[in-house]
């Protein structure tokens, strides 16, 4: 008889779970708590993926018609998980849906809910929501995607542009000690896009220090070379009013200009991760632990990886740390395996 | 010139869904001021239902109730010497709406001035002088009322630090008891700016000039909302919550602009020992950093304050900027005094403009407030207490 | 301390550990210094910084730096030239407070008598007597002319009849001219037994022993009444 496995989240790194599990020959039930597949790059219509400007669609629409096409995944949309019990070495889940209640006995289970665009609405001194010129990654991904980049309060094409980093990262006002990690080097591939549609746009970067681990700092020698992007160390302290409907970026220049105050058509704020609502809900249902910073914990961070501290509950993705596409799919890979593994040991 | 204004309106009225997130500790401060009650290591003046407090949501969404009456009023020493009708203006509020409240002699001074200007004092004294008038106001069984933000500052730090340091606690109690008093502390520390933000709508009512075409640029007080901060008041439909609230909401209450400018966050140059020591540093921040944006950014025709450093330093500084070639100028006043000119208060008795420097005639005639007749009226009166007439008090002082 | 036959102080390099040591040792100096990444937060809202030589990102970093030599580098002018508004403080991504420790600086500047505070601080010994002896500051006989020339001619407003017109003030606490209001001899003589027990009167006499006299008469002849 074939195993039984759940997937809890549809984003990058538990659809690669369900793909890698399916064609093992595993049952795989897939909850997602949207209406669609392809989690938050889907949600909010990421546009290219770094590091190699790939198009996201090659990659995540590559994943969800994977899934679609794999008739050993059934999935549940607008889905949680209504009821949870340990029997045994087995878990019986009750999963509602938009197509009911259906009560399933599994063998293991693989978690993987993501993350949430930190929201800077909830810093104050950014002034998100109150200038409509200024926004964040998430929205220049969306607007790129959506091929309508322009200045929200007139609809015209910036003369200049300013990124701002580690917004809602490494600021313990709202709480968040950790780098989110992809933030970087997701602004500097932004810049870069920036500049190629829109060369007559001057882009700066402000940064504290610029976080592109590994490969990625590829981007930022280029974003510098060939593109001009102005890269000025200093964090932002307050926007304000500029002149001719601008907002006034006022910081300091920690190695060159000293104090700044620069007026800018957009800013654009690289907001970090978050743990996703979900985690904490999963944490409580499925009896798994929740680090401080409001992530799932693995069991053993070298050892097990992809482990939570309960036996046959694995995790994957961004929901145990910021963390790149391609990383948390390499993830989604590894959770299966273990998943697979104590289901067939226990089956 | 007009589209840049236009730019810069509307701004205070932004509405949003905002949601600030605590990275900060000041829930545990409230929590262990209770704790520490419950040991019975200190004293806590509660808010109750007499004190008709009316809630209001802080930087990081704590609820902060303000008391709205019976109160004690915890006098500025900068206000009253210079700009008497900024305590006046309140309290002519205050018997409007038959708030009980007390101002008596048995107060000191913060004397937060000499923490922040001359250094000459300690934690110890400071905390101690804090707790001696929030005693006097629990003796009274009132409900202490904050009038200067350095005092306000000054207060919410040594409550901090008084909760948090067991050491700090024994030295003032053991102090306290020397001069029969005990360790006491409120449930919350309240401005007066808090005050007038909770009663902003009845005050309202009490409207009596149109606002609609006065343009206010506020001033917002750092030792306000920027000294332990999150005990501040912020509203998501006003600023979209992103700035402090107080003040801009009276003003919006009352049906005047509220403009934004570049230099909204900066201090007044006041600086403590600057505008004593260093006064041209003062000045030049006042017309270059304040005076100068409000007006030419936003043709402000007042600038509304909320603390007793910051209304004289922008009022004062801006006759020696002529000299200099800063021909800007803007009549400074407090949202409390602004909030009773456009309730009808006298101008001369009750608001007392007479004592401040920066010509506040134009905003008066551009309110509709026949100041000439209110300057006739002043001047007969004092002829009148010259002659041994008795004053027209607020209230009667035994 | 030593002087130098220009009136320099010499300054040893144990004298200087001994003042950063003191300063570390202030009970609020573990909450205010905390990491520092120079990211330029502080430095980018800090008032006074478009004015003077002073940084909040120097000062936090001098005191990390562990060096007694940058952090006794900030005591003379350097100190004095914060605002105090605490901006830094408000802004900090790692929850420093700059401004706070520019107080305990001072603090330590003013309890030790340095010649740099007694400077600073001459100009203000009207302000310091009103505030300690009085336990009141800004007295409406004070604001004349001859001290405030730059505020304008409308200055002498105060100067003339000023009895009639703060009687003429409809709160009975502030009817009076020597003091922003009329402080209760009750509330005086109990802020005096704080500053006796505080030290506060022993920082004022060491930094400015006149004046201390002065305050003592005062103290004395409030305390007999």
């Amino acid at each position: 008889m074939a195993e039984n496995i759940l997937v809890i989240g549809g984003g990058p790194a538990g659809l690669h779970a369900a793909i890698e599990l399916a064609e093992l020959g595993v049952n795989v039930s897939l909850v997602e708590r949207d209406t669609f597949l392809g989690g938050n790059p889907k949600k909010f219509k990421y546009k290219y993926l770094f590091p190699d400007l790939q198009p996201a669609d090659d990659v995540i629409g590559e994943l969800i018609r994977r899934t679609e096409s794999n008739g050993n995944i059934k999935k549940y949309f607008s889905a949680n998980i209504e009821s949870f019990k340990e029997e045994g070495k087995k878990f019986n889940a009750v999963i509602k849906s938009d197509s009911g209640s259906e009560t399933k006995t599994f063998d293991s289970i693989i978690v993987a809910t993501g993350f949430e665009h930190f929201d800077p609405a909830k810093d104050s001194k950014y002034s998100y929501q109150l200038f409509d010129d200024v926004i964040d990654i998430k929205d220049l991904e969306r607007m790129m995607g959506e091929g309508n980049f322009t200045r929200p309060s007139n609809g015209k094409t910036p003369k200049n542009v300013a990124f701002i980093l580690c917004v809602g990262s490494r600021d313990r006002h709202v709480g968040n000690q950790y780098c989110s990690r992809v933030c970087c080097t997701v602004s500097v591939k932004q810049a870069i896009e920036l500049r190629e549609h829109f060369p007559e746009t001057e882009v700066y970067i402000f940064y504290m220090d610029i976080r592109t681990y590994g490969f990625y700092e590829d981007l930022y020698w280029k974003a510098m070379e060939e593109h001009d992007v102005q890269i000025v160390k200093g964090r932002v302290a307050e926007i304000t009013s500029g002149p001719d409907n601008t907002v006034i970026c006022k910081g300091e220049d920690t190695l060159l200009r000293g104090p700044f105050e620069i007026p800018f058509d957009m800013v654009v704020l690289a907001s970090g991760m978050e743990g996703g609502p979900q985690s904490p809900e999963m944490a409580n249902k499925l009896g798994i632990e929740l680090d401080e910073h409001g992530f799932l914990k693995y069991a053993n961070v070298t050892l097990s990886p992809c482990k939570s501290n309960k036996d046959g509950i694995f995790l994957a993705g961004a929901c145990t740390g910021p963390k790149a596409i391609a990383d948390a799919i390499i993830e989604g890979g590894a959770a299966a395996m273990n998943a697979y593994i104590y289901a067939k040991k226990n089956s | 010139m007009a589209i840049e204004i236009r730019n810069r309106l509307g701004l205070a009225d932004v509405k949003s869904d905002f949601r600030h997130i605590a990275g900060r500790k000041i829930e545990n401060i409230h929590e262990e001021l209770l704790e520490l009650e419950a040991k019975g290591e200190i004293k806590v003046i509660h808010i109750t239902d007499a004190n008709k407090p009316i809630e209001a949501e802080t930087l990081f969404g704590r609820k902060k109730k303000i008391p709205t009456t019976k109160l004690w009023h915890h006098k500025s020493c900068g206000q009253c010497g210079n700009i008497p009708g900024y305590p006046v203006s309140l309290l002519w509020f205050m018997n409007k709406f038959g708030t009980e409240y007390i101002d008596e002699r048995n107060q000191t001074s913060c004397t937060a001035w000499n923490y922040h200007g001359s250094a000459t004092s300690n934690p110890v004294g400071l905390a101690a002088v804090a707790v001696r008038n929030f005693h006097r106001a629990y003796e009274l069984g009132l409900f202490p009322l904050i009038h200067c933000a350095t005092s306000f500052g000054d207060y919410k730090e040594m409550r901090n630090l008084l909760v948090e340091n067991k050491e700090l606690r024994d030295e003032v109690r053991r102090i306290m008891h020397k001069i029969g008093r005990e360790l006491v502390l409120p449930e919350e520390i309240v401005h007066y700016s808090e005050w007038v933000h909770v009663m902003r709508f009845e005050i309202a009512k009490l409207k009596k000039y149109d606002l609609s075409n006065i343009i206010t640029t506020v001033h917002p007080a750092c030792h306000c909302y920027k000294m332990i901060p999150e005990d501040c008041i912020y509203d998501k439909n006003i600023y979209a919550g992103k700035r402090t609230a107080v003040s801009t909401g009276v003003a919006l209450a009352l049906g005047a602009q509220v403009a934004d400018y570049s230099t909204w966050y900066d201090c007044c140059g006041f600086g403590f020992r600057h505008i004593l020591t260093e006064r041209e540093a003062s000045r030049s921040f006042v017309m270059d950093r304040k005076i100068r944006p409000m007006v030419r950014e936003a043709n402000s025709d007042v600038c509304i304050t909320q603390d007793t450093g910051c209304t004289t330093t922008l009022d004062k500084n801006q006759w020696i900027g002529k000299a200099m070639g800063y021909t800007e100028q803007v009549p400074v006043m407090a949202d409390v005094m602004f909030a009773a000119l456009a309730c009808g208060a006298d101008v001369y008795k009750i608001v007392q403009l007479q004592w401040h420097t920066t010509d506040w005639r134009p905003l008066c005639e551009k309110m509709g407030i026949d100041w000439k007749k209110s300057e006739e009226e002043y001047k007969a009166y004092l002829e009148q207490l010259r002659s041994g007439g008795k004053p027209e008090n607020l209230y009667e002082y035994a | 301390m030593e002087y130098d036959e220009n009136g320099v102080s010499i300054v040893s390099n144990e004298f200087k550990k001994e003042i950063f040591e003191e300063a570390k040792k202030d009970f609020r100096y573990e909450e205010y210094v905390k990491g520092c990444l120079n990211c330029g937060v502080c430095t980018g809202g800090c008032p006074p910084h478009r004015f003077f030589d002073f940084s909040p990102r120097m000062v936090l970093q001098n005191c990390k730096s562990n060096d007694p030599e940058l952090v006794w580098g900030m005591m003379d002018e350097y100190v004095w030239a914060c605002f105090q508004c605490f901006t830094c403080a408000m802004i900090c991504p790692f929850l420093n407070n700059p401004g706070g420790v520019i107080a305990i600086l001072r603090e330590i500047s003013v309890r030790r008598g340095f010649e740099s505070a007694k400077k600073v601080l001459k100009p203000y010994s009207r302000v310091l007597l009103k505030l300690t002896a009085y336990g009141n500051q800004l007295s409406p006989d004070m604001i004349q002319p001859d001290f405030f020339p730059d505020w304008g001619p409308h200055i002498g407003y105060a100067s003339q009849d000023l009895p009639l017109k703060r009687k003429a003030i409809p709160m009975p606490t502030l009817q009076v001219t020597n003091l922003a209001w009329d402080v209760a001899p009750e509330a005086m003589k109990e802020l005096y037994t704080i500053f006796e027990e505080a030290g506060v009167f022993k920082i004022i006499e060491v930094v400015d022993p006149a004046l201390y006299e002065i305050i003592q008469d005062i103290v004395d002849d409030v305390r007999s009444e």
